[in-house]
């Protein structure tokens, strides 16, 4: 009796595991199938309803780092710091700075810029920006000042400020739009730079800190006293929930207990097209996924074994792995998002025959062996796909998992030649191409050790005027120097992906991610 | 007994002060740059220089450890690095939710193992001891990362009744303990059976069923008082455990919670914040052990004898 109980529990046990298997109940055909690019369909949206006067919950996938904007460098810290503090600049949906706490902005000549601020803007204490709040911030240790080549800012009177660079800077303005330009009270500065508690941080952005739970919830009420009325927040606060894992974030856009999840994992993609309840939008980053060639390496110094590389990367293959498609191809060192992008500088393509030929021509007919290295999930995938395809034209790779925070010191070591990394571009390619390629990173990011003076000329040229279309040739042709080079195999583009609640309004993505979250309402 | 708990407290203190130093031993001759992490894309030789010194790392390791334990003693686990905040401050925040799903899942976990331990221990052969184990097992074998997120799409997706994460009331701690709780309920629940049948066969018993008690004093009165022994211990070892193992099930349900921050902390270098929460753990585990053993001393008189008459552990 016994014995026939025990099979009848194992049946039962293998019926209701066999139940389970299967694919879920959602068909990703009834969304069009494809999974690749940007015009991805949405899923079916709600009608708009509710006053727009309401709290709009946003989840996270880690904590913010600090509110001291010096610390805290990331992409999520800025998503939160933006709404509490304001700079001079703010940046528009391509990333294009837009004045904010500036009113007027005029060349006095190449190197000096002469800003006037928008009178009567109130700080969450009550006191009023004074010209001498945005010098003293401006001027912090770690700031603005200590990267950009800024040689002086001055107080000219109580709304009025010159900032003086060494040399024409066109991209002045993207950087007074990144969160490090943050501006706070002297008073205030000064006070938690002594103290060291930013604990209650005071700003001039749309919003203020209301409250704050360490590694769980972030509050921020709607400040009233914002200084453009026509431009307050439509919520009345914003609550940002720190929530690691991803399917979790999901289930929870889903069940309506938050409004907007800024970190949507591909992996439930087929989950909510089925769901008319929420709603996926997406937009292509500035984050590029590349390969760089430490050129110090005996193979690595020779051009036509880089170029061999360039052709020998399918690309759209790495795409498929290490991002289930969700990325655009990328063949030049500057991403779609950023001034003076050319699609292709090299022509370059997936074309196994001329990599073969070009390693033949490189006298490594025979191939080599190397090391490739990565630091996240994603690059090992990444790495993986490389290997295969370089083992196509005989180039054995092997792959070192590494820690972040080992690249330097593995750089300086010589002990990085085929590095998988990523870079968040900036829609200015001054801030691109000199922190990547330019002599004076060879001890940080110039991974490749590549030293080309006719580049270096470029990047002065390229740099010499304020007006865009006088710039983008020569940024045209740096591409076209460094496809030419291929100290670089750029890869792709990243897809970012927001889930919110179908009928959400106001929802803004740029290439940084989404942001104007004050507009957020229902 | 009061001798004999300050002593062990005492001997806390060497052990506490090894595990710190093995730690940051280890967090020392670790190979990445801290500051390279810390500065990103700003990241140059001066500035890195800059920080190490703001920071201290520029000293040499002994006087960098010392440094740290002589500020111990003054009630200051030192301030992130990578946050600037206090390490303190950090671990006050998490501990309290750490605790609270400790204390959850043990609940669930005594609940569902020690009474069917029992009954299994009584009735060795019958369906519902067989049934038991193989669901002990069941709950050991799962991941509780995957069991984590069947619960939260079932209970709070499915059928609404519960929240997907957080730590917010009462129902928000039901799946978290429950996640947490199945995976310990096998090793409890095994120890309670062969504890109870190792009781149930000696002689005492035979004699008190031939006396005519009960069955019910037999076994919670005479058996289960004698079979606590072991249980005790495998608690108290349970409980260490569930607090410093938690990381898993943290982050499904997005508890603020000391695994979660130590795992962070590892992966971003932040070596003050390591050792701040390796401290808290080691001094809880000294305590949990301790506490099992002052439990022991009051379930078994026997115990609590020894160490009234002679003083000794």
């Amino acid at each position: 009796m016994k014995k026939i109980l025990a099979l009848m529990l194992c049946v039962l046990l293998v019926a209701v595991t066999a139940a389970c298997g299967g694919n879920g109940s959602q068909s990703s055909s009834a969304s069009g199938g494809s999974s690749a690019g940007s015009s991805l369909p949405e899923a079916p949206g709600g009608e708009a309803q509710g006053s727009g006067d309401e709290n709009i919950t946003i989840l996270m996938e880690v904590d913010l780092t600090a509110f001291d904007p010096i610390i805290a460098p990331t992409a999520q810290d800025t998503q939160v710091l933006c709404m509490l503090n304001g700079r001079l600049y703010d940046w528009g949906e391509d990333l294009t700075p837009e004045m904010e706490l500036a009113k007027e902005v005029v060349n006095l000549s190449d190197t000096e810029w002469q800003i006037t601020l928008h009178q009567g803007v109130k700080f969450h204490d009550g006191s009023e920006l004074k010209a001498e709040d945005v010098v003293y911030s401006l001027q912090r240790e770690g700031g603005i000042t200590s990267f950009v080549a800024v040689e002086s800012i001055d107080v000219i009177d109580d709304y009025t400020l010159k900032i003086t660079t060494s040399s024409t800077y066109p991209a002045l303005p993207n950087m007074l739009s990144t969160i490090q330009g943050s501006i706070f009270p002297k008073a205030f500065l000064e006070q938690a730079e002594a103290s060291g508690d930013w604990s209650n941080p005071i700003g001039c952005g749309r919003y203020k800190l209301e409250s704050r739970k360490l590694g769980s919830e972030i509050v921020l009420t709607r400040f009233d006293d914002y200084f453009e009325e026509d431009d307050r927040a439509q919520n009345t606060s914003l609550t940002y929930k720190v929530i690691p894992e991803g399917s979790t974030r999901t289930i929870m856009i889903e069940k309506g207990e938050a409004d907007i999840n800024l970190g949507f994992s591909t992996a439930d993609y087929d989950v909510v097209m089925g769901n008319p309840d929420v709603k996926l939008h997406s937009n292509a980053s500035s984050t590029v996924y590349l390969l760089a060639f430490d050129t110090r390496y005996d193979f690595f110094d020779n051009k036509l074994v880089r170029q061999a590389i360039n052709y020998a990367v399918d690309r759209q293959a790495v795409i498929d792995v290490a991002c289930d498609g969700f990325a655009q191809p990328l063949y030049s060192v500057l991403p779609p998002s950023t001034l003076g992008h050319v699609p292709n500088p090299g022509n370059y393509s997936y074309d196994l025959e001329k990599a073969k030929a070009l390693m033949a021509e490189a006298g490594y007919a025979d191939g080599f062996s190397t090391t490739i290295t990565a630091y996240t999930d994603t690059l090992q995938k990444v790495a993986e796909m490389v290997q295969a395809n370089l083992a196509e034209i005989n180039i054995t790779l092997d792959i070192k998992r590494i820690e972040r925070s080992q690249r330097l010191d593995l750089r300086a070591a010589s002990q990085m030649p085929l590095y998988s990394g990523t870079w968040g571009a900036s829609n200015d390619p001054d801030l691109v191409i000199p922190n990547n390629f330019g002599e004076g990173a060879l001890n940080r990011y110039n991974w490749m050790q590549y030293v080309n003076p006719e580049l270096e000329e470029l990047i002065v040229k390229g740099r010499s005027s304020f007006d865009p279309a006088v710039r983008i040739p020569y940024y045209v042709e740096i591409q076209e120097l460094l496809a030419e080079d291929a100290v670089w195999c750029p890869l792709f583009v990243t897809e970012l992906f927001v889930l919110s609640r179908a009928d959400l309004q106001g929802v803004a993505l740029c290439a940084e991610g989404p942001y104007r979250f004050h507009l957020l309402h229902y | 007994m009061g001798r004999y708990v300050a002593k062990r407290l005492l001997m806390a203190i060497p052990v506490v002060l090894g595990v710190i130093f093995i730690v940051y031993l280890i967090m020392y001759l670790t190979p990445g740059d801290v500051t390279a992490l810390i500065l990103g894309s700003e990241w140059t030789e001066e500035a890195s220089a800059r920080l190490k010194h703001d920071l201290g790392m520029d000293r040499p390791f002994l006087v960098q450890f010392f440094s740290y334990v002589g500020n111990i003693f003054r009630g200051s686990l030192g301030n992130s690095y990578i946050s600037r905040d206090p390490v303190l401050n950090q671990i006050a925040a998490r501990f309290p939710n750490t605790v609270l799903l400790m204390l959850g899942s043990l609940v669930v976990c005594l609940a569902g193992s020690i009474p069917v331990g029992i009954w299994s221990a009584t009735k060795p052969n019958s369906i519902l001891s067989s049934v038991s184990t193989v669901i002990a097992l069941a709950g050991l074998s799962l991941p509780a990362f995957w069991l984590g997120l069947i619960l939260i799409m079932f209970f709070s997706l499915r059928l609404g009744l519960l929240p997907a994460a957080g730590l917010d009331s009462f129902k928000s701690l039901i799946l978290p303990s429950i996640t947490m709780g199945a995976v310990n309920m096998a090793s409890a629940m095994r120890m309670t059976r062969s504890s109870m049948m190792e009781c149930i066969r000696q002689d005492y018993i035979r004699t008190a069923k031939a006396k005519g008690v009960s069955r019910r004093d037999v076994i919670y009165k005479h058996a289960l008082g004698n079979a606590w022994l072991p249980i005790v211990t495998t608690i108290g070892l349970m409980v260490s455990t569930m607090l410093g193992g938690a990381v898993l099930t943290e982050t499904v349900f997005a508890i603020p919670g000391m695994g979660r921050l130590m795992i962070t902390a590892i992966n971003t270098r932040d070596t003050p914040t390591v050792v701040g929460c390796l401290v808290v753990f080691s001094v809880c585990v000294a305590l949990c052990n301790l506490t099992a053993d002052i439990v022991m001393a009051f379930v078994d008189p026997r115990i609590r004898a020894q160490y009234a008459g002679k003083g000794r552990s």
